[in-house]
């Protein structure tokens, strides 16, 4: 729990009003260039990656004061200053912001791998094991069948066979699997959690992130052949698949290698390097068609577990998070189209209700077979309601690859995402705060609640 | 992303140079002529040409914001104790010097161009500026001291006393290159050759001042909210990047405003405290901004010259400034106050690269660098020549 959390309210109230001063001030100034009519077309890209990162950086601060988690904040900065709210800048602009991605997507996979010591593994790999088998047997099932029953109502499912509405329910229930690794990264930075209910959620994420690529692959890969004519399944697509993950561990153990060598032999500028490494790799990864992040998970375990230098690549990265997951969340928030969200908020609401209720009844189901701790079984579940920027990678590609379906397929993943995107870190946090797994703050010191 | 990979290459290999070989080789022989002409000589399309324009148009955000960071940077170390002692003699000597080598430079170039008229105009043509007024911006910005930069082979020696009173004339020096951008405002630029806020141009001075006070006042806010140095370093970020962008869309240079916004932040503690940790970024961002600035070189005979003239008048009128010194009474150190500001290349790179002109400025910006390079090698000799038997050295080694 921050410093934010724990002052007294009349000083979190004081901050606050400085935050919002401050933000207003700057909106102030844009606004009377854009009223005197000063304002050309240059330099939009720049103003708005300064405005994303000092608003965002202080609406996490605005947010924290009322125990939200600051992912939330910079979701929100991003969605009102962007272009479908109050349109500080134009989309287009927000388009060019996205260079950031693969840095913010490298630091969290690198966090992630680097959390995941062998220890830990050992304790909850049982645990993580069954509840993420039993999620991608059961949670894509439900889901499938609730879009079946909704597909009547869908303008782009309406005239389906049934062979291929059940090949497209099954796509989206694999997209409905697919959870956000950067927002519970980001809460658990944050909050600095330690425990059971920690790991467990973090380990069911990062194996799904990868197990739910293989589905979705499958799943694209069989609703191509049921809705274009001539084609047929193609089996070869997910063997390929197969071999570029198997490569990717390869070259991510490379580069576990590469970054501790570095740490140990030159010992400085860990910030530039890691940046640097961030977008070359993530540059030879698209190169090469390989997962950008189980690279990185895979390099960041291997630094923590296989080398000594675990401390040092948390801490850089560490570092690093806190300015680049402002810009990345914000600009995420800032693509949030709420005129999709406007129009089918009602169907979105209804897929997130049921996409919760059908994670938590699968999670039960993995959780008894784990005999998990009742800390787990009671909260679990409300750390994979987020999701962001790995599903609507996922819909984008089914929007290219399912003609005819796949556009609809992705404005309604676009809604349901938007909503998961608001309330998954929300919901994260209030279960690390109930199973009494964030560190409260005392003098300055840290002290979990938790015994080790 | 291959404009990133490129820059951090370079932002690599920046870090690299200035904890190697940059102190102490690049800082004596000057670290622009070198850098400025890596970047010439590899990057540019009249050099080996390793990058086309398309990555080097894709780069131009960075050199903005490198521009503004370096002149928050010079604004932030501007001293306090100095400035509030600033009076009397010292500001008489300051302003009165600043001003005659504004003037010098300015007559020397605009004497140049007027010799060589028919060739040498037209590398000097700004949108609808007349040479005579680039004579004037150029002046002001070459004027400058940058006394931190070349005297660092004495600073870090130890060296004490004259060094350290020259310090105080510095402030008024950097001034007076912010005063030149805002007289080529106020007197020359027309609307149609920039944009709307020049309609008035004292509006448009107005607006460069009260941006940089507007940032100022914003960072202070954030300071009350946060209490963190890491997050007002984040946020300090955001706002130069901010800045540069407001400054691009309004079309107004943005290391004047960056250097105003420094300069206040400099008086609040919050800005010394920035300043101790931010420091270390400006040798890596400032190897990053001379490389950048090489591939617009517009390097030719002629700019050569006018640079040779602009820094030949440029060490006159310090000449004249260090001989007022000591007439007053001052213990001035000559050698320093040749050396130019840091502040000369990112003011001329923001005044003139922005404008998206860069093939008809790249005459300017040459010019600027020719006589920044000359002078800072003369200044790093001097310097030498003086620190060789100098006793506080001698003792500061021993020490």
């Amino acid at each position: 729990m921050s410093h934010a959390e724990t002052a007294p309210l009349g000083d979190r109230m004081r901050s606050a009003g400085f935050a919002l001063a401050a933000i207003a001030l700057l909106v102030v100034a844009r606004i009377v260039i854009e009223g005197r009519g000063w304002k050309t077309e240059m330099g939009e890209p720049l103003f708005a990656l300064g405005f994303l990162t000092v608003a965002g950086a202080l609406g996490g601060k605005l947010v924290a004061a009322v125990g939200l988690p600051r992912l939330t904040g910079y979701l929100a900065v991003g969605v009102l200053s962007g272009p479908h709210a109050f349109a500080l800048f134009g989309a287009e602009t927000v388009k060019g912001l996205t260079l950031i991605n693969s840095l913010a997507l490298a630091l969290i996979a690198l966090q992630a791998g680097a959390e995941l010591t062998t220890d830990m593994v050992r304790r909850s790999a049982k645990s993580v094991v069954l509840s993420t088998a039993v999620q991608s047997a059961l949670q894509p099932v439900f889901m499938a069948v609730c879009f079946m029953m909704l597909a009547s109502q869908l303008e782009f499912t309406r005239h389906l066979e049934l062979g291929p509405l059940i090949a497209v329910s099954a796509v989206w229930g694999v997209i409905a699997l697919s959870k956000s690794p950067a927002a519970t990264l980001a809460v658990l930075g944050e909050t600095k959690a330690k425990g059971p209910l920690t790991e467990h959620v973090l380990g069911v994420v990062v194996v799904l992130d990868v197990f739910v690529l293989v589905l979705f692959s499958v799943a694209i890969a069989v609703a191509r052949s049921q809705l274009i004519p001539d084609s047929s399944f193609a089996l070869a697509e997910v063997l390929h698949l197969g071999q570029e993950l198997f490569a990717s561990i390869a070259a991510g153990t490379s580069l576990g290698l590469v970054i501790a060598g570095y740490f140990r032999v030159v010992g400085r500028a860990h910030l530039l390097f890691i940046v640097v490494i961030g977008y070359a790799v993530s540059a030879a990864c698209a190169y090469l068609r390989y997962d950008t992040l189980l690279v990185f998970v895979v390099a960041g375990f291997v630094v923590s577990n296989l080398t000594r230098r675990s401390a040092e690549l948390i801490d850089t990265a560490e570092q690093l998070s806190s300015g680049v997951m402002i810009v990345f969340f914000a600009t995420a928030g800032a693509k949030l189209d709420l005129e999709v969200l406007r129009q089918g908020w009602v169907l979105a609401l209804g897929l997130v209700v049921a996409r919760a209720a059908m994670t938590w009844l699968s999670c039960q189901g993995g959780h008894r077979l784990a005999k998990d701790p009742p800390v787990v079984r009671r909260y679990a579940f409300l750390g994979f309601v987020s999701q962001a920027g790995v599903t609507i990678g996922l819909a984008s590609i089914a929007a290219d690859a399912l003609p005819g379906v796949g556009a609809g397929l992705a404005t309604l993943t676009i809604a349901v995402v938007g909503i998961n995107e608001l309330i998954g870190p929300i919901l994260f946090k209030l279960a690390l705060t109930r199973a009494k797994e964030i560190p409260a703050v005392t003098g300055g010191r840290e002290t979990s609640s938790v015994p080790p | 992303m291959t404009a990133i990979l490129i820059l951090l290459a370079l932002l690599s290999l920046g870090t690299l140079a200035s904890r190697r070989g940059y102190t102490a080789a690049v800082a004596r022989v000057g670290a622009t002529p070198i850098l400025t002409g890596i970047g010439f000589l590899f990057l540019s399309p009249t050099g080996l040409a390793f990058l086309d324009p398309e990555n080097a148009d894709s780069l131009r955000p960075a050199l903005r914001v490198g521009c503004a960071w370096l002149a928050l940077l010079v604004g932030l170390s501007t001293p306090r104790p100095s400035l509030a002692g600033f009076g009397g003699k010292r500001a008489a000597v300051a302003l009165t010097g600043a001003a005659i080598t504004w003037a010098l430079t300015a007559l020397a170039l605009a004497a140049t161009v007027e010799l060589s008229s028919a060739t040498t105009a037209s590398h000097l043509s700004w949108a609808q500026l007349s040479p005579i007024a680039i004579a004037v911006l150029t002046g002001g910005i070459v004027q400058a001291t940058g006394l931190a930069r070349a005297a660092s082979v004495g600073l870090r020696s130890g060296l004490t006393g004259p060094i350290r009173l020259d310090r105080e004339l510095l402030p008024a020096d950097e001034g007076v290159a912010v005063l030149a951008v805002a007289a080529a405002i106020l007197l020359w630029l027309t609307p149609e050759a920039r944009g709307p806020i020049y309609e008035s141009r004292t509006l448009a001075v107005l607006a460069l001042v009260g941006f940089g006070l507007l940032l100022a006042a914003a960072q202070a806010l954030i300071s009350r909210a946060e209490n963190g140095t890491e997050a007002k370093i984040i946020s300090l970020l955001g706002l130069v990047t901010l800045l540069t962008g407001m400054a691009a869309s309004t079309a107004l240079p943005a290391a004047p405003i960056a250097f105003i916004f420094g300069v206040t932040l400099s008086s609040a503690r919050t800005g010394r405290t920035l300043l101790r940790r931010l420091a270390a970024t400006e040798r890596p961002v400032r190897v990053v901004v001379l490389v950048l600035v090489g591939i617009h070189l517009g390097l030719d005979t002629y700019t050569v010259i006018l640079g040779a003239a602009a820094a030949l008048a440029r060490i006159t009128g310090k000449v004249l400034m260090a001989t007022m010194g000591r007439r007053a009474g001052l213990d001035v150190s000559l050698p320093a106050l040749i050396a130019s500001s840091k502040l000369a290349v990112p003011m001329t790179v923001s005044v003139a690269i922005t404008e998206q002109l860069v093939l008809r400025t790249s005459g300017l910006l040459a010019t600027v660098v020719v006589a920044v390079s000359v002078t800072d090698l003369i200044s790093a000799a001097l310097l030498l020549l003086r620190s060789q038997g100098t006793p506080e050295i001698e003792e500061a080694e021993q020490t």
